[in-house]
């Protein structure tokens, strides 16, 4: 026998893979007579519309038009036949279009998360002003720590993370928004004063205080020692000597306080799926960033 | 809008099943394809339609609301080709002719030869299942020869051209495991053993019309009903004694060395004279010459096989 004929089809390859585009071209070159009218009626060019219609002929296997003397198109007996049977189908996608519109002018759920302290602190509030959705979505807010951010996004349980010191995977993409500014604390026999540019912190005698990834502590440890501080290390487990001076950041200050362009810092960045389906989403980001 | 239609047939099927893997298998594609599948959708439609976030896969709300315009997208889109291909057929002057899995069927594809179709027309022999009325109906087939139990599934949009009748029901046994009296039968001893009988790939609706009549009648159902994919299946199973063959009409010189050795007796003769029926099928409405004269010449190498 040459095939297992079921009303549904056994394999997708056996499928023309057709598109509304498809439907709206042949019946506008049925309507209009040429490919030239056709791409006038759907505001696009000649060349566009006579590739979609060749496409199609090719995925129904047959000729939809024949070319007269006068170069104008006639539709053939194959393709007048096919017309009748893509009224029922072009209705059902037309439905389909006003359905996702329609969730679209509704507003599509956005989850923001992050850990609990951006919460906390202001942070997340002030970051959030800043990014500007309108009525695009309607937005909600998780909480999921550091650890979990990028399964969480690549799972689609959240659309956007926000944090500091993110190390994301290689299929999620990062937004930097704002750098978080220092606080000084030096210890009691600290011998500098408190320090305006990095160069003026004691070489050996100072300490950053780690938040987000490893990294990308090392990463501003290596940053900080490039502008002038010379020896310093991660805080750790150990205690702060009192001739030692500790760097904190500060996410509760963004906004109260400018960070200071002189001293490479963390930063707090915005975190999504490459190519998440919300198009205007990074756009929107992109716009609140300020560094 | 940019959608590929057979894509919201793969999201349609995830979505009922819930299962990536399972979804790739139906379509032979794999899982990975799946994803990717699901995620153009989703960028194409600018909605996110699954949370993947558990080990379950769910739809969103968006994806919920979707997916009820998508199922009347994927209707019309499965009818849609169906047509087309149908469209095809008749301009290439092909003809779906659906065989059941019947004994009959065999015979006649063994024989396709000796059909002479009109000029031009090419026959293309296809599989046809239990589902082959609504097959026949829609335009998928364009002839079927097929055997009915009763008067299962006909309907007006279908005409039959009836080439064999049978009376009532074949029951055959292996003696040397039951000790039925072919002289002194009663059908109701069928309850106290397995049940045998070929299942709707070959004989629409004869599983379901057993089953009912054993609940009507004796408030029974036998014991245990395995269906086979063949008579012959079904008869090598009641030869090794794993129980009671049931069949429609005359079944034994069906059975060919695989009846030989069974005994058998006929029911129900005189209260089903038309229990079996080989015919063969078309639309009701059918216009087309080259599907008629081929049905002609279908029919006529039936008769010659299978002479009363």
């Amino acid at each position: 026998m040459s095939s297992d004929f079921r009303s549904s089809f056994s394999e997708l390859k056996e499928l023309p893979n057709l598109t509304f585009r498809h439907l709206e071209v042949f019946h506008a070159i049925n309507r209009e007579g040429s490919y030239t009218n056709a791409a006038l009626e759907l505001r696009t060019s000649r060349a566009v519309v006579k590739k979609v219609c060749q496409n199609f002929e090719k995925k129904v296997g047959h000729n939809l038009f024949s070319e007269l003397p006068d170069k104008s198109l006639e539709t053939t007996p194959f393709g007048v036949d096919l017309l009748s049977k893509t009224a029922p189908l072009s209705r059902s996608l037309i439905h389909l279009g006003e359905e996702i519109r329609a969730l679209h002018r509704k507003g599509r759920i956005l989850r923001f998360a992050a850990s609990g302290e951006f919460f906390r602190g202001g942070a997340l509030s002030y970051i959030l002003n800043r990014i500007h959705i309108k009525n695009l979505f309607r937005p909600c807010h998780l909480r999921i720590e550091p650890e979990k951010f990028n399964a969480a996004l690549l799972s689609s349980e959240c659309d956007v993370y926000f944090g500091a010191g993110l190390d994301i995977s290689n299929r999620l993409e990062i937004i930097h928004l704002e750098k978080i500014p220092w606080s000084f604390h030096p210890g009691e026999k600290y011998k500098k004063g408190k320090p305006t540019h990095p160069k003026d912190l004691a070489a050996g005698k100072w300490v950053i205080e780690e938040i987000g990834d490893p990294i990308a502590s090392k990463t501003l440890l290596e940053e900080l020692s490039s502008a002038g501080a010379k020896d310093g290390r991660l805080k750790g487990d150990k205690n702060i000597g009192d001739d030692e001076i500790l760097l904190r950041p500060e996410s509760s200050w963004m906004g109260l306080v400018a960070a200071d362009p002189n001293w490479p810092s963390y930063l707090f960045s915005a975190a999504l799926k490459k190519q998440h389906p919300y198009a205007e989403l990074t756009e929107c980001l992109n716009s609140a960033s300020n560094t | 809008m940019e959608i590929d239609l057979s894509s919201l047939l793969v999201f349609r099927y995830l979505a009922n099943c819930r299962s990536f893997t399972e979804t790739g298998k139906r379509w032979n594609i794999s899982q990975p394809t799946v994803s990717q599948i699901v995620n153009r959708l989703e960028a194409e439609t600018g909605l996110i339609l699954l949370d993947r976030s558990n080990s379950e896969t769910r739809l969103t709300t968006d994806g919920l609301a979707f997916l009820d315009k998508t199922d009347e997208v994927c209707n019309e889109y499965i009818t849609f080709i169906s047509g087309m291909r149908e469209i095809s057929r008749r301009i290439d002057h092909e003809l779906n002719i659906g065989l059941d899995r019947s004994w009959f069927s065999n015979e006649i594809q063994a024989s396709q030869d000796q059909i002479s179709c009109p000029d031009g027309v090419k026959p293309i022999f296809v599989e046809a299942d239990g589902d082959w009325i609504k097959a026949l109906e829609s335009g998928q087939l364009d002839i079927v020869v097929g055997c009915r139990f009763l008067n299962a599934g006909l309907s007006s949009k279908i005409q039959e051209a009836v080439i064999r009748r049978e009376r009532g029901i074949t029951v055959a046994w292996n003696p040397q495991f039951h000790d039925f009296d072919p002289n002194n039968f009663s059908f109701p001893d069928i309850l106290r053993t397995s049940v045998l009988i070929p299942d709707s790939s070959q004989i629409s609706n004869f599983g379901s019309a057993i089953k009912l009549w054993c609940e009507q009648a004796y408030g029974l159902q036998p014991a245990n009903v395995e269906e086979f994919g063949s008579e012959l299946h079904a008869a090598d199973a009641a030869a090794a004694g794993l129980g009671i063959l049931l069949a429609p009409g005359n079944a034994i010189p069906r059975l060919g060395p695989e009846g030989q050795g069974l005994a058998h007796v006929r029911a129900f003769e005189f209260l089903l004279p038309q229990a079996f029926t080989l015919g063969i099928y078309c639309r009701s409405d059918e216009m087309n010459k080259d599907v008629l004269q081929t049905a002609t010449q279908v029919g006529r190498l039936c008769m010659k096989l299978f002479p009363e």
